[in-house]
């Protein structure tokens, strides 16, 4: 049972999303007291890497067939259809609007957010901490590093793809404007602001993101 | 089981990384990492639940690999995955 799942695929592991994250997603859909072996996890996390890619590689297709560089959010949309699963499109398509509001939400808020930067700076990563230490009671080390590691990975990339997004966005011509200008603008008005809060803005979305995910785990 | 709107469980710049590793992709907007990282999560409960199906039918309560490997052999929407479970 096991040589069919180990050995040569070694770099999926390495692309591997966080074990305890994956476990949490099929606990959910399980009735209480059932429970899912441990090969059949690292099935389905294997999975679940190869459905980013196959996805996201149908989503490429679709904006290189526009003239695109940027996958944007409808190519995605559009490449559930492509590879059968349209059963997704609505409820991402829900996702997709709420994270535009709230996209336009922080923009109005940021004024303010430019004063406190510092304080909520050093709030922060003692936050984040605790909610690293809390989870230790269930999870080992790796997790931990993963973590962290995602969230310096985080910071580097957003700067990168918003950079990117920006220049794009100013020369290609956009078929569909509504979905690209909040995102455009968004950038402007953060790089104005200050020196580089888009860090700011994201990373500590993130935090709260996995905080109240952490918070939510034992009522599950 | 319902989760909110616009936010994902999954870590993003994992997925990032993973969408990088494609190389015909030259950059990917932030609303499309998450839209790809929502629906991850919404198929690994796909996958996980058919293969608790499968675990029902034999009156088991845990999910094997196995089942795993039944729900990919049987079910078309999961043969992109036949290479991982060498089918």
């Amino acid at each position: 049972m096991d040589s069919t799942n180990t050995g040569e695929h070694t770099e999926l592991d390495d692309l591997a999303l966080p074990r305890s994250i994956v476990m949490r997603l099929i606990k959910q859909v399980l009735p209480q007291k059932s429970t899912a072996q441990k090969e059949a996890v690292k099935a389905i996390t294997n999975s679940a890497t190869l459905f980013i890619s196959y996805l996201t590689s149908a989503a490429g297709e679709i904006s290189s067939t526009n003239n695109r560089k940027i996958v944007m959010p409808q190519d995605v949309l559009g490449a559930l259809e492509e590879i059968e699963y349209p059963e997704f499109a609505n409820r991402l398509d829900a996702h997709l609007q709420a994270y535009e509001a709230s996209l336009k939400e922080k923009k109005l808020k940021l004024p303010q957010v430019d004063e406190d930067k510092s304080t909520k700076k050093s709030k922060m990563d003692p936050r984040y901490k605790a909610v690293l230490n809390k989870d230790n009671e269930t999870e080992e080390y790796d997790r931990d590093e993963l973590e962290q590691e995602d969230v310096a990975e985080e910071l580097a990339q957003e700067d990168v793809l918003s950079d990117r997004e920006d220049m794009d966005m100013e020369t290609a011509e956009n078929p569909v404007e509504d979905l690209a200008e909040p995102n455009y603008i968004d950038t402007i008005h953060l790089t104005d602001a200050t020196g580089n809060p888009i860090d700011e803005g994201s990373s500590d979305s993130d935090v709260n993101e996995s905080e109240s995910e952490l918070h939510g785990s034992p009522n599950n | 089981m319902e989760r909110p709107l616009g936010k994902t469980v999954l870590p993003l710049s994992r997925v990032k990384k993973i969408i990088k590793e494609d190389e015909d992709i030259h950059s990917c907007s932030n609303a499309s990492a998450l839209l790809v990282s929502v629906a991850t999560e919404m198929f690994i409960e796909k996958l996980a639940d058919q293969s608790f199906q499968l675990a029902k039918l034999q009156k088991r309560k845990g999910i094997q690999y196995r089942d795993v490997a039944d729900v990919v052999r049987k079910d078309d929407q999961f043969e992109f995955l036949s290479d991982l479970f060498s089918i």
